[in-house]
């Protein structure tokens, strides 16, 4: 009778694949991982540590000069519009002492104003004096001058933070 | 460890250390990126740093807005910052490598044995029969491994390092996701060939 022979190499193989379910694949899946993976080198986490503590630095910075920016540039709008309210109120004041070279270009300045404002009547319904005119006038310009120095320093401190 | 609102809020805040542990849990995975597609340790680290510096904007900023994984997110910034650092230096450079940064005009499978061909290995070399040591085994399949073309080690990264799904790799790399798929099928396919020439399944099981 045939005794059959158990070669326990067989085994192991088949043993292997079935226990811990690795096969060839499982072994080229675990290669390609093992040989893909790098490690930076030991200083790496040190120098990132420094550059956000820069980067944090540099936004503190960017917000104080920012809000002195901000203020600053409310100052100049006040002023500028307490000025033009001033002026308006001289103006109305002593217009009978002005010359009449200054008077007919406030005049002249207010018939179209005025004139405008009938169009805008007859087309929207809205109504501008003169002074409102002016004050209008001033608060675009005022937005303009805000809005042109904001976008400069953000500009600046954006370029700064690259 | 996947990150929660929690660690985010705490970067929001100021608190450094839990970027730091971002850092920690992706640098590694995130650099072996930037070398797959720099092929420079140096450019690699810097390219990093600046990943990570980006990461961190977007973050304090709120330009991460949570709507897909931190990983992937920062996956992307990774990506991108290395292909413009590629850029430059290709600039400088004569000849880096050539990773497919736009389009996908190659034939699939031609470069695959270019890699190998160019560096020196003998496709053809069977099996010796000798007895081979598990470090032999592994160095032979490092080496074939570094050997692929970068169209393919660079989605072979992303899938096994990065641990990024084939829907993320094709939105990250701009590519159809049939593609993605094919090549780490064919990269895997090939590299297995190659290995089954030089030994046999036995020898390479007694070492797993």
């Amino acid at each position: 009778m045939k005794k059959n022979h158990f070669n326990i190499s067989n085994f192991s193989g088949i043993l292997s694949g079935m226990s811990g379910g690795k096969n060839i694949d499982t072994f080229l899946n675990e290669q390609i991982g093992n040989c893909y993976f790098e490690v930076p080198s030991g200083g790496f986490e040190e120098e990132l540590k420094k550059r956000i503590a820069l980067e944090n630095e540099f936004r503190k910075q960017d917000v104080k000069t920012d809000k002195i920016a901000k203020t600053v540039l409310a100052s100049v709008v006040v002023a500028l519009l307490v000025l033009v309210g001033l002026s308006a109120f001289v103006l109305n004041q002593t217009r009978s002492q002005t010359s009449d070279r200054v008077s007919g270009t406030i005049e002249s300045f207010s018939s179209a104003i005025e004139t405008i404002s009938l169009q805008l009547t007859s087309i929207v319904g809205l109504s501008v004096t003169s002074q409102a005119g002016a004050v209008l006038l001033v608060l675009m310009l005022s937005f303009l001058l805000y809005t042109f120095a904001e976008r400069f320093l953000l500009r600046r401190s954006a370029g700064r933070s690259k | 460890m996947e990150l929660t609102s929690d660690i985010i809020k705490s970067i929001r805040d100021g608190d450094t250390s839990a970027f730091s542990g971002l850092a920690k849990e992706y640098g590694a995975k995130a650099y072996s990126l930037c070398i797959r597609i720099l092929g420079n340790r140096e450019e690699a680290e810097d390219c990093l740093q600046d990943a990570f510096m980006r990461l961190y904007r977007a973050i304090v900023s709120g330009q991460f807005e949570e709507r897909s994984r931190l990983s992937t997110y920062f996956y992307t910034i990774v990506y991108n910052t290395a292909v413009d650092h590629y850029k430059k230096l290709r600039d400088k450079r004569f000849s880096i490598i050539s990773i497919d940064v736009e389009g996908d005009n190659f034939e699939e499978g031609d470069d695959l044995t270019r890699g190998f061909t160019e560096s020196g290995f003998d496709e053809g070399s069977e099996s010796t029969g000798k007895t081979v040591s598990g470090n032999e085994v592994k160095e032979i399949i490092r080496k074939y491994v570094l050997s692929l073309p970068e169209q393919y080690s660079v989605i072979l990264t992303m899938f096994y390092i990065n641990d990024l799904s084939h829907e993320e790799i094709s939105t990250i790399l701009k590519l159809p996701i049939g593609t993605v798929k094919n090549r780490i099928f064919r990269a895997k396919a090939k590299l297995k060939e190659l290995i089954l020439k030089k030994f046999t399944e036995d020898e390479i099981l007694q070492y797993v």
